[in-house]
């Protein structure tokens, strides 16, 4: 069998035709993420091309550290070998032109001993056009868009950017999210403003937000039925040490808060901007603490630090906007808290056509 | 302008890749043990003693366009 391969030149190579056989070898070759591949033959490729008015040869730049090129081809190949659908060819594309955008620092993500993964956030209508779930479970296994969106995504990383793990991808222990970590906004169930709005878009646009992370870390509340008790144990799941954001200053994070969740704040007349304040001036860890240890005196800090006594409260973030809220999830009394590897930046682009147009869907 | 990275022997592949991506294939590496991190002085002495010869090679007096 042929397949669409060497994904920065382009080239043809055969592979074999059996598939039990071209699964060993993608896993000789180091292409494989561990599971089942579907070969990307010419024909695949073509039919996932569809998904895109982007011409093939169109190149989102070179993915960092190989520098081969992110064409909207390799692309294609790599969502055909993911399982995707041709309509996540838009979010594909778009997510790939994000990550590759400086501040989201491809460069140190893709070697880091840091547990991250590429996130992948969805908003907007592009989301029923590519059947992303932003319901129940949107971070778990089975919803078939999230998954392979999010498996696609990792193998353009892996692939056109060489970042294997234990070799480029220098992760001490890494993460299952490196596996998969694509979600959608739950517009439905958001009693605020969409996200893309929040980030100055406009409502009729579909925007892909990415960012390198840490897994989501439950936020879990079945009591509180008002905001005081709930954005105290959302902001007391922000302030552990251990995380990079602790320490890297202007750096961001994400709180996918559920809906019931959203609801009990919205009921009692909080607004998104009013629980980003809140965890910014509530989200802070004690200098005599963390001073025992960690990562404190890594990074430069802010002159202050020097007059601190062992009381002083450090804030996470820099400004409320480094707190990045989203509403996500179905039914129960979940929400999570999505640390970063703290130098790299929660990056947002619009889907658009070829033509640089916002995408309708 | 002559540069050199150095870098920790876990990250040599790396640096391999990315100098040839770059198009930098003769750019000078110095590497060292793994991990850095929680090095004493002693340690990290021995260890910037280790690459020395290549800085020096590279950087030392009498080396055209030397500091």
């Amino acid at each position: 069998m042929t397949a669409v391969v060497d994904t920065g030149t382009q080239a043809m190579i055969t592979v074999p035709d059996d598939l039990d056989a071209f699964q060993e070898w993608a896993i000789d070759n180091g292409w494989s993420d561990g599971m089942a591949l579907i070969p990307p033959t010419p024909e695949r490729v073509e039919r996932m091309l569809a998904g895109t008015d982007f011409a093939r040869d169109v190149s989102l730049g070179p993915v960092p550290p190989r520098m081969a090129l992110a064409t909207v081809e390799s692309i294609a190949a790599n969502a055909v070998m993911a399982g995707c659908r041709p309509s996540a060819m838009p979010v594909l594309i778009t997510a790939t032109e994000a990550m590759l955008v400086p501040e989201v620092n491809a460069w140190g993500a893709q070697a880091t001993t840091h547990p991250c993964a590429l996130m992948v956030c969805v908003s907007g209508p592009v989301t029923a056009h590519a059947g992303i779930s932003g319901g129940a479970g949107l971070f778990s296994a089975s919803l078939h868009s999230n998954v392979s969106i999010g498996r696609a995504m990792r193998l353009i990383q892996q692939n056109v950017g060489g970042a294997y793990p234990g070799d480029i991808d220098r992760a001490t222990q890494g993460t299952p999210a490196k596996i998969s970590f694509c979600f959608a906004e739950n517009e439905e169930a958001n009693p605020w403003a969409p996200y893309r709005v929040s980030q100055g878009f406009d409502a009729e646009d579909s925007i892909v937000t990415v960012v390198f992370a840490e897994g989501p870390h439950s936020i879990n509340d079945h009591v509180s039925k008002q905001p005081r008790g709930l954005a105290l144990i959302i902001a007391d799941t922000v302030m552990s040490l251990g995380k990079n954001n602790t320490y890297v200053r202007n750096s961001d994070y994400m709180i996918v808060v559920c809906p019931e969740h959203a609801h009990i704040l919205a009921d009692a007349g909080w607004d998104r901007s009013d629980l980003q304040e809140y965890l910014h001036e509530r989200a802070r860890v004690p200098y005599g603490v963390w001073k025992q240890g960690g990562m404190i005196g890594v990074n430069p800090m802010p002159k202050y630090y020097e007059a601190a006594d062992d009381d002083l409260m450090l804030r996470i973030s820099d400004r409320k906007e480094d707190v990045h809220v989203v509403v996500g999830g179905g039914p129960g009394l979940h929400s999570a808290f999505i640390p970063t590897l703290g130098l790299t930046r929660m990056t947002s682009r619009a889907v658009t056509t070829a033509s640089g147009a916002p995408a309708r869907f | 302008v002559r540069t050199l990275t150095v870098c920790t022997e876990v990250f040599e592949k790396m640096a391999e890749l990315e100098r040839n991506a770059l198009g930098q294939p003769d750019l000078q590496l110095a590497i060292i043990g793994h991990p850095l991190m929680n090095r004493d002085a002693a340690s990290l002495e021995e260890a910037v003693d280790g690459i020395m010869p290549l800085i020096e090679s590279l950087f030392g007096a009498g080396r055209e366009g030397a500091p």
